[in-house]
């Protein structure tokens, strides 16, 4: 059998192969491939952390010559071996993630709209494929904890400040509407920034204790605490990201999940079986109601009630139910009638945070109310809403914000799809492919018109 | 049919969307890419590059070729692309143009990058109602590779009043407003020579084939069989097209495909 000083050599040898095959990914990417500077910043801090890495282990043994010392760096090994492990994960997806395979124009037009929240003027998120179904955020504070325990361990560098990490679905990748989601990853962020949870587990724990008094075991209470939490996480991010893009975000996330299915041929909610149940998380009728609590909350509400489309629909449905429409299961011998009573406590605190984070961010509902029509009437015609005539006979000309097209964009993709498809020849309302592809061109228009006004506005001239 | 000036084509810009003689192009991001008769148009930010094809030559009109030959590339603006001596690819111009009813364009190299040996369009003919990104097919023939900045400006924009009298009730064409560059879609040589009376063609792997005589005898033949030798015949086909020995591009995979 080797020795221990030739065993911890070749550990810190396989780490050293392992580390420097995960940064020679960063380091050779494809020439031909662009990334969004938020990705080019992960890529070098994972270059840097892992040169720091290789030099860290690259002498060992070093000077060490006990058994206990060889021990030591055996467990150093295996700490930086899990570590990598982590950010292994996290490499490859941000890799593929290049440019073209991203809706990178209107990535770029969220970070700048996030950058308008006045405590958030230079926060980046780099954007990594997932292979889940759902959007999702990296746990910063896991991330950072890791990373920066690593950097402590082999003196490397730290974790960048105001970088975040989001995961979108490879497969939504070239869909504007769809990605609406990615401000709920945003909210994410905010909420482990603002440490909301920290601020939410006390009144949670407070409205436990007022409504089961000592009858709860301690493993019970703190189980519960955690899933109320965890739901006013996800609330919190719901409504952050109404505020932020305002109704593109629930016509997404009715798109997404389904959620029209509830209802009936009469347009009435009847089918709403498995989403109200507060279960993982909360139900998403229940969410969609708290969306449009914001969206009445921002005045968009009024507004979107004369938009004729079914997703509308639903909301109005969805606004009409009561408490006692939602459920809890899964609580076993728990009174869900309690616990459910504590989590509605809480929701007004999870608006009143939302105002407190986000003051200063201004709707973009004026703006949308003076343009929608215009941008429409753009997108009926075929044409990228990018540069919009102010008026006949003048060669002015507006270019419209980000929130302004994507609701624009969204709800006549909703409502007035067959008014583009009228336009051309051969093309047949009730085709699905026809609709499909059709719906694919007015996404692509959305974008580019996001992309230029971006240089647009950079440019300062229309 | 006049060149329009610079005063016709901003008189045109100055109308909304919903009237037919409107004339929109987007994004402006400098007024003085107007001359008095032409305005000049960037360079986009996406490309599609060439690929060596699997087979020693390429068949546009073959069902896939679009996709298998080129690969998608996004050169962001601020980033280049280098085109290398002798070779092509195709782009887009930044600028999306939505022309009117009664006027036709034409797309031109212009002259400092004609100078550098570039091409940037062989098909440079826009029809009226065209609305879109254009295609470019970019060729760099000089010896050296040359650095291509999306947003630089490369083509110019000329304009021409036409006698078309009234706008069609719809918009019609293989392509309708792209934002990328589109590779070709070319109809298959059955649809285009039979609509010019021929009853066969030669096919580069193939050899002569008449498809509406192969699809009358199939017909014809599958016709006299019950639906256990109609079972039996399709799985036989099924077997050569799982084995390659009867490719998706083979006119009688089509036939069985339907």
């Amino acid at each position: 059998m080797p020795t221990l000083e030739e065993q911890v050599r070749h550990d810190a040898s396989s780490l050293y192969q392992f580390v420097s095959s995960i940064t020679q990914h960063c380091d050779s990417k494809n020439p031909a491939a662009a990334y969004l500077s938020s990705s080019e910043r992960f890529f070098k801090y994972i270059i840097e952390l892992g040169q720091a890495t290789k030099a860290y282990v690259k002498d060992f043994p070093g000077g060490r010559t006990q058994p206990p010392q060889f021990l030591d760096l055996r467990d150093d090994i295996a700490t930086l071996r899990g570590s990598w492990q982590f950010l292994h994960l996290f490499v490859k997806p941000a890799l593929d993630s290049d440019t073209l395979h991203l809706p990178t124009s209107l990535i770029q037009g969220l970070i700048e709209r996030f950058r308008e929240i006045p405590d958030y003027a230079d926060t980046d998120f780099a954007i990594y494929h997932t292979d889940l179904f759902n959007y999702l955020n990296v746990q910063l504070n896991v991330f950072k904890t890791i990373a920066d325990e690593t950097a402590a361990l082999v003196k490397g560098p730290k974790f960048p400040e105001k970088l975040a990490l989001i995961g979108i679905p490879y497969s939504q990748s070239s869909s504007l509407f769809m990605n609406c989601l990615i401000p709920h990853e945003m909210g994410h962020h905010v909420f482990g920034d603002k440490g909301l949870g920290a601020k939410f587990r006390p009144v949670v724990e407070k409205e436990l204790q007022q409504l089961f008094g000592a009858t709860l075991t301690t493993l019970d209470r703190s189980a519960i605490t955690n899933l109320l939490v965890r739901w006013a996480e996800e609330l919190f991010c719901d409504v952050f990201a109404v505020r932020m893009v305002g109704f593109c975000y629930s016509f997404a996330f009715i798109e997404l999940f389904d959620v029209s299915k509830a209802l009936d041929e009469t347009g009435k909610l009847t089918r709403s079986a498995g989403m109200t149940d507060f279960d993982e998380y909360p139900p998403h009728l229940f969410r969609l109601q708290q969306q449009v609590a914001i969206l009445r909350k921002d005045k968009w509400w009024d507004e979107l009630t004369k938009v004729d489309a079914h997703y509308v629909n639903l909301l109005e449905e969805v606004d009409l139910m009561k408490e006692a429409d939602f459920n809890l299961s899964n609580f076993g011998s728990i009174e869900t009638t309690k616990v459910k009573a504590a989590f509605l406590k809480v929701v007004p605190l999870i608006f009143s945070e939302l105002d407190a984070v986000s003051a200063g961010l201004e709707s973009g509902l004026e703006e949308w109310k003076s343009v929608c029509e215009k941008i429409e009437s753009y997108l009926e015609h075929g044409i990228v809403p990018s540069n919009l005539l102010e008026k006949r006979g003048e060669l002015k000309f507006h270019v419209p914000s980000l929130v302004p097209l994507l609701n624009s964009s969204y709800k006549f993709y909703v409502q007035l799809l067959d008014r583009l498809l009228n336009h051309i020849d051969h093309a047949d309302v009730s085709d699905i492919k026809c609709r499909s592809d059709w719906a694919t061109k007015v996404q692509m228009w959305t974008a580019k018109a996001i992309e230029d006004g971006n240089v647009l506005r950079t440019k300062g001239t229309s | 049919m006049a060149v329009l000036s610079k005063h016709d084509i901003n008189e045109r810009r100055k109308l909304p969307v919903t009237e037919p003689q409107s004339l929109v192009i987007t994004p402006i991001l400098d007024e003085n890419v107007f001359d008095e008769d032409s305005l000049d148009l960037r360079l986009g930010t996406y490309f599609l590059l060439p690929q060596i094809p699997p087979q020693p030559f390429v068949d546009p009109t073959s069902p896939g070729t679009s996709s298998q030959s080129y690969l998608r590339l996004h050169t962001p603006l601020g980033a280049y692309f280098v085109l290398p001596a002798h070779q092509t690819v195709l782009g887009a111009t930044l600028e999306y143009i939505k022309l009117p009813f009664d006027i036709s364009g034409q797309i031109l190299t212009k002259s400092s990058v004609a100078r550098m040996f570039m091409v940037i369009e062989t098909a440079p003919w826009i029809h009226p109602l065209y609305r879109g990104c254009l295609t470019l097919e970019i060729a760099n023939v000089s010896n050296t590779a040359i650095v291509l900045y999306p947003g630089m400006t490369i083509g110019q924009l000329v304009l021409f009043n036409t006698s078309v009298a009234e706008e069609p009730a719809k918009l019609s064409g293989t392509y309708v407003g792209p934002v990328y560059p589109e590779a070709p879609m070319l109809r298959q040589p059955g649809e285009v020579l039979y609509g010019i009376g021929l009853e066969k063609y030669r096919h580069p792997l193939y050899g002569w084939i008449n498809e509406k005589n192969m699809a009358r005898q199939v017909n014809a033949e599958m016709a006299k069989l019950g639906d256990a030798e109609k079972s039996n015949v399709k799985a036989v086909i099924r077997i050569l097209q799982e084995n390659g020995a009867l490719p998706a591009d083979n006119p009688a995979s089509r036939l069985f495909s339907k």
